[in-house]
């Protein structure tokens, strides 16, 4: 055999190496990527992430939004009240303002940051901390109301149980028209329509229909409540998981066209 | 390896980048361009900032869009627009990237040591961002960039807005870090590039112009780099005349450093640099 031949030999040896290489890395890598499921999504954003860095630097944030939340369910109370609609139409009207609140000033927070682009290129990107914030937001929006409905059963002798379910679908339907239109609008300013939605739909019906308001906020059954909040609950995590795809990111970038909150 | 395939990316009607293909292994690749010509959007594209309108991009064989995550945790990006939160301390700051990337807790705070006595910051650990200098921020975005240990490290204009000694640092710093790992540094300081990149990528027309050594693609303006001495009053019709690349003054007269095709009697030949060969080809 000529080197010549050698030579080619070698080289063709070589290049099939490399391919297998690349096959054998190409076949390591594409069996680490399965779909997570419902709670591995959870579990791994937040034990990835953590609470503690998730809301990191947040705690001033937190607190004007808790204390914004607490003088804005008084206020509401007390328009219900003078309206007649009663506890449940303060209840169900009060339940996203934490969230809202929290929000708002985290998203503040980032975008004046301007560190977007980073956080993109991390593997859990902007998307997958918004979408664990969310989830967190609602997280405590339901352990603020429940402290709020607990209240309000005490002082007015309501329906404690009744309460709770009210402000807990009111969440959870709110949360699902705010993601939903983030996803729709793949923009910030969708979201803030999925918001406006609710809080405009709400007050409709109350200055339209005011007496329809409370009646049916008092007079549906509890568990249809219920489970129209845990439909919501399975329902938003579906939404935020798509809010983490690559299709969703995709298609966002598109419409931002770079880097926009 | 990092295998760019026939990538285009659009803008609704604007093309940015047309029919890119590109292999990127070990080494350092400097990517220069002009302001405007697509450096960015490549960077983004292989950063999952954006997604090609054609054409995929390949790690390790696979594309990076079924990787996700994966390709991410193997990725440290320096943004040419740097972002921070101007609260945190470095330490802090570092601590939060190192989550988002995925890194192990227990491990964290050890590197993030590593990383900010690299960029000579340990003294200025627990001072708020805020009081930083331009120059300061921008070693933190180098630590961050580093500090998950990345396969692939892209670099937008690194070095802007550090001293020539951090530069010569950051040089320093990449070229002990190439030997396992691709880095890609986008930049218009020739210099840049020239000093320690093994590859250098040439973007015109939105398309890759050339890929190869300095000296390789410095070879191609062999014979056409001249020097000259040209009085002070003539230099306009000089600049004129020819694509002056310098000028210095020696006196009470001008030397002129400037390509052309043809040599002429009294001009010296030169060496011709990456600096030469970037006025050449994007001379319009």
């Amino acid at each position: 055999m000529s080197q010549e031949e050698a030579d080619l030999l070698e080289s063709i040896f070589h290049k099939a190496e490399e391919k297998e290489r690349i096959a054998c890395a190409a076949e390591r890598l594409l069996s680490e990527t399965l779909e997570p499921d419902f709670a591995g999504f959870i579990r791994s954003i937040f034990t990835g992430i953590g609470l503690k860095q998730l809301y990191a630097g947040m705690a001033g944030i937190i607190t004007i939004s808790f204390a914004a939340a607490v003088l804005l369910a008084y206020l509401i109370l007390h328009v219900m009240l003078y309206m007649g609609e009663g506890v449940y139409a303060a209840a169900f009207f009060s339940a996203p303002l934490l969230y809202v609140g929290i929000f708002l000033l985290s998203w503040m927070k980032e975008r004046e940051s301007g560190s977007f682009e980073l956080q993109m290129s991390c593997k859990y990107t902007f998307f997958h901390v918004l979408a664990a914030r969310m989830f967190g937001e609602c997280f405590m929006g339901f352990l603020f109301n429940g402290i709020y409905v607990l209240a309000l059963a005490l002082r007015y002798k309501a329906d404690g149980i009744r309460l709770f379910a009210v402000s807990f679908s009111s969440l959870m339907v709110f949360s699902l028209l705010f993601a939903g239109g983030l996803l729709l609008g793949r923009k910030i300013r969708g979201a803030a329509g999925g918001c406006a939605i609710w809080f405009l739909a709400n007050l409709a019906i109350l200055l339209v229909q005011p007496a329809a308001y409370g009646r049916l906020l008092q007079g549906m059954p509890v568990f249809l409540f219920i489970a129209t909040g845990i439909c919501g609950i399975c329902l938003h995590v579906r939404q935020l998981m798509t809010l983490t795809a690559p299709k969703f990111r995709k298609e966002y970038t598109n419409v931002t066209n770079t880097r926009c909150y | 390896m990092l295998q760019i395939q026939d990538v285009t990316k659009q803008y609704q009607n604007f093309v940015a980048l047309e029919h890119i293909n590109l292999e990127f292994e070990n080494g350092i690749y400097g990517l220069l361009a002009p302001n405007g010509a697509g450096k960015t959007t490549l960077l983004k594209l292989i950063t999952t900032l954006l997604f090609p309108t054609e054409g995929k991009i390949l790690y390790d064989g696979v594309d990076i869009r079924k990787l996700d995550g994966l390709y991410r945790e193997k990725l440290g990006f320096l943004p040419q627009d740097f972002g921070y939160y101007r609260d945190y301390t470095p330490e802090k700051y570092l601590y939060y990237i190192g989550v988002l990337k995925g890194m192990e807790k227990r491990k964290l705070q050890e590197k993030i040591g590593q990383m900010l006595d690299l960029v000579g910051l340990t003294a200025q650990k627990k001072k708020k961002m805020k009081k930083f200098s331009g120059g300061m921020i921008q070693r933190v975005g180098i630590a961050q960039a580093l500090l998950n240990d990345p396969q692939i490290l892209v670099l937008d204009e690194p070095t802007a807005g550090l001293d020539p000694k951090e530069r010569m640092r950051f040089r320093k710093i990449l070229t002990s870090l190439s030997k396992d790992k691709t880095v890609l540094i986008s930049t218009h300081i020739v210099s840049d590039v020239e000093f320690i990149a093994n590859h250098v990528v040439l973007i015109k027309d939105k398309k890759v112009y050339c890929n190869d050594t300095a000296e390789n693609i410095c070879k191609k303006l062999e014979g056409c780099i001249f020097e000259t001495t040209v009085e002070e009053k003539a230099l306009l019709e000089w600049e004129n005349r020819f694509q002056v690349v310098s000028r210095r003054r020696e006196g009470n007269d001008i030397i002129v450093r400037f390509i052309s095709r043809e040599a002429k009697d009294g001009w010296r030949p030169v060496s011709p640099g990456l600096e030469d060969v970037f006025l050449y080809l994007y001379k319009e």
